[in-house]
């Protein structure tokens, strides 16, 4: 799936925790690459390592992580060899993330506004007053419906659902390459869900931002990604085009991912992965 | 299934004072407003509803964890507003169990599984120690767990083990009615697949009445013989599950089952699917809207909807709290094609 318009590209990814018994290693050997404008599902369960994969291409990885190997090509230069100063230069420019928690994300004691603002003003030297501009020009286009309040209001005077949209005006507001989004809609109600999910392929659209879409839930993945990538324990299980992945999935593992999602209107027994492996 | 209920909860109210979080003054978060329910003897009552919905706090009063604002509760014939302390309450206490949603909370870490699961033995049934291991080890088994496990500490068991243990302690005393609170929604799907399983192959056995608590509609669909959804305090509308999954009536359970993610990217693309979509949030229950409590959410919603709250009326065995809910069945029947497997 390589091509001209690649971002991003992963190759043989392997990063481990240092803790108390020892070096785990939490990603393993992990490939893929990521076309302009297009969404990348990664999935996986608990401890898969999807998150670790999504923290190391903006190098926040926590301080006993070692990336062992591997190279993340993006935009020519390797990131694992950039050095702080470049990095910082890139993150929330060139490459944004957005968290499940918005309202751990975002800083309890400033305004929305002066937080949204603090980007374009750090990143491109505007001034204040053409800043706050811009950031209420991005609060409108992400949806929150009354922006001169949100501007003053601070994180614990929102909901769920408007402090991730906060969050996203964030991501967004330079139109970066790549945004990575780990498991950005799994703290929200589903009607809400379904907005913010809407709000973020709009937005792909429009700026052609490719996206990292990480997720424990494959449903996600068949609303939104144009790939997808499985994972389990630290390894790529499966990796394809969003069709053809769940109309015939390869790996065992994925097809028992796919048998355990209860769906409405199913009328059968869900089989975990054990009850498939005994039969 | 006899048609007498089990549980009956009539009018309950739950209202907490609160300090309004913008004026600072007095005020009333009302959590459950005005809820009757009948579950009946042996079936899975399912109750799905959003966060602030009131799900979780109905589901503490009917576990008698606590104590309505107002209203009646009347288990298998005795009025529990009145039967108070007596013999029967203490012997209706022990029938009446719950499983909480995270496993990491519910379960003392400095205390063996043992001592855990084997307590309610303890508080209500006068058993020796032998006795006590004994109906552990058994009820550890029927929970899909090993004998040897009961003499460790919850931290080592993972999250699914762990809501097995909470399940356990749930069921030593046998109960007749058992309140699961999002038992599964800490846990990854195909661990939730197996303890989903587990509950329905126990139920088979035991002939449990269920009342499950899920803001996922697909797991209540999954698990329940009836269905009713919260709102804001209130139960908007109640049916089988068949004929509220396959023809809800009311405008809110109707958007709530567009807005469940498909596991399957060609019905999720259906190009129609994205205009059907539920706008803004669900609104503080300090501050509920006048009239209907989905009013402000409403496609359909007129100064009608603004000014009159709509009774939750019976209708050909299901009941709807909606001024047009006919009309709107007329008008917006919901496509049902993408949901057939």
């Amino acid at each position: 799936m390589t091509c001209l318009e690649d971002i991003l590209k992963v190759n043989n990814l392997t990063v481990s925790y240092r803790t108390l018994r020892g070096k785990v290693k939490a990603v393993e050997n992990v490939s893929f690459n990521l076309g302009k404008g297009k969404i990348l599902a990664v999935v996986g369960e608990t401890g898969s390592g999807k998150t670790t994969v999504g923290l190391a291409i903006l190098r926040i990885l926590p301080p006993n992580a070692v990336i062992e190997k591997g190279e993340i090509w993006f935009n020519g230069k390797n990131i694992l060899d950039l050095d702080e100063d470049a990095m910082r230069r890139i993150r929330g420019k060139e490459i944004s993330i957005i968290f499940q928690e918005p309202k751990i994300t975002l800083n309890p004691v400033l305004k929305i506004g002066e937080q949204i603002a603090e980007v374009p003003i750090e990143h491109l030297g505007l001034d204040k007053k053409e800043a706050y501009r811009l950031a209420r020009m991005m609060l409108e286009r992400t949806g929150v419906p009354d922006p001169d309040r949100v501007m003053n209001s601070y994180p614990h005077e929102l909901s769920g659902g408007m402090a991730q949209r906060v969050v996203i005006s964030i991501a967004m507001i330079l139109r970066p390459k790549l945004l990575v989004a780990d498991e950005p809609t799994s703290a929200l109600d589903v009607s809400v869900q379904a907005q913010v999910l809407d709000l973020i392929q709009e937005l792909v659209r429009e700026t052609g931002t490719s996206v990292i879409f990480i997720t424990h839930d494959l449903s996600l993945a068949a609303e939104i990604a144009d790939e997808i990538l499985v994972m389990y324990y630290g390894k790529v299980v499966e990796y394809g085009d969003v069709f053809e992945v769940f109309k015939s999935p390869k790996h065992p593992y994925t097809r028992a991912l796919l048998n355990a999602i209860p769906r409405i209107g199913f009328r059968g027994r869900l089989k975990s992965l054990e009850e498939m492996i005994n039969e | 299934m006899s048609s007498k209920p089990l549980v009956e909860a009539i009018s309950i109210k739950k209202y907490y004072e609160v300090e309004h979080p913008r004026t600072g003054k007095n005020a009333f978060l009302k959590a459950v407003d005005d809820v009757s329910i009948g579950i009946k003897q042996t079936e899975t009552y399912g109750l799905v509803g959003e966060s602030g919905s009131g799900k979780t706090t109905l589901g503490r009063i009917l576990a008698l964890l606590e104590k309505p604002t107002s209203g009646k509760l009347i288990y298998d014939g005795f009025d529990l507003s009145s039967t108070n302390k007596s013999l029967d309450y203490r012997r209706i206490r022990r029938e009446i169990q719950i499983v909480f949603q995270d496993p990491y909370s519910s379960l003392h870490p400095r205390k063996k599984i043992v001592d855990i699961v084997g307590e309610p033995l303890l508080i209500h049934e006068k058993l020796t120690r032998e006795q006590i291991e004994n109906e552990v080890a058994k009820i550890l088994e029927i929970v899909g767990l090993k004998q040897e496990h009961m003499y460790r500490y919850p931290h080592e068991f993972s999250g699914g083990q762990r809501q097995r243990i909470a399940l356990a302690r749930a069921l030593i005393l046998k109960p007749r009615f058992l309140v699961l609170d999002e038992p599964t929604s800490a846990l990854d799907v195909s661990v939730q697949a197996r303890i989903l399983n587990l509950l329905k192959d126990i139920k088979d056995r035991t002939h449990i009445t269920y009342f499950f608590i899920s803001h996922n509609i697909a797991v209540i669909d999954y698990m329940s013989d009836r269905i009713g959804v919260m709102y804001l305090g209130k139960i908007v509308e109640e049916a089988s599950r068949d004929n509220l999954i396959y023809r809800p009536l009311h405008p809110y359970t109707k958007y709530l089952l567009m807005s469940v993610p498909i596991p399957d990217p060609e019905k999720a693309r259906a190009p129609d699917r994205k205009k059907l979509r539920l706008k803004g949030e669900i609104p503080s229950p300090i501050d509920p809207p006048n009239g209907c409590r989905f009013v402000t959410r409403c496609p359909f919603a007129t100064d009608k909807c603004m000014r009159e709250e709509p009774v939750l009326e019976e209708t050909n065995g299901r009941r709807v709290a909606c001024h047009y809910w006919e009309k709107i069945e007329k008008e917006f029947p919901i496509e049902l094609s993408w949901r057939e497997f």
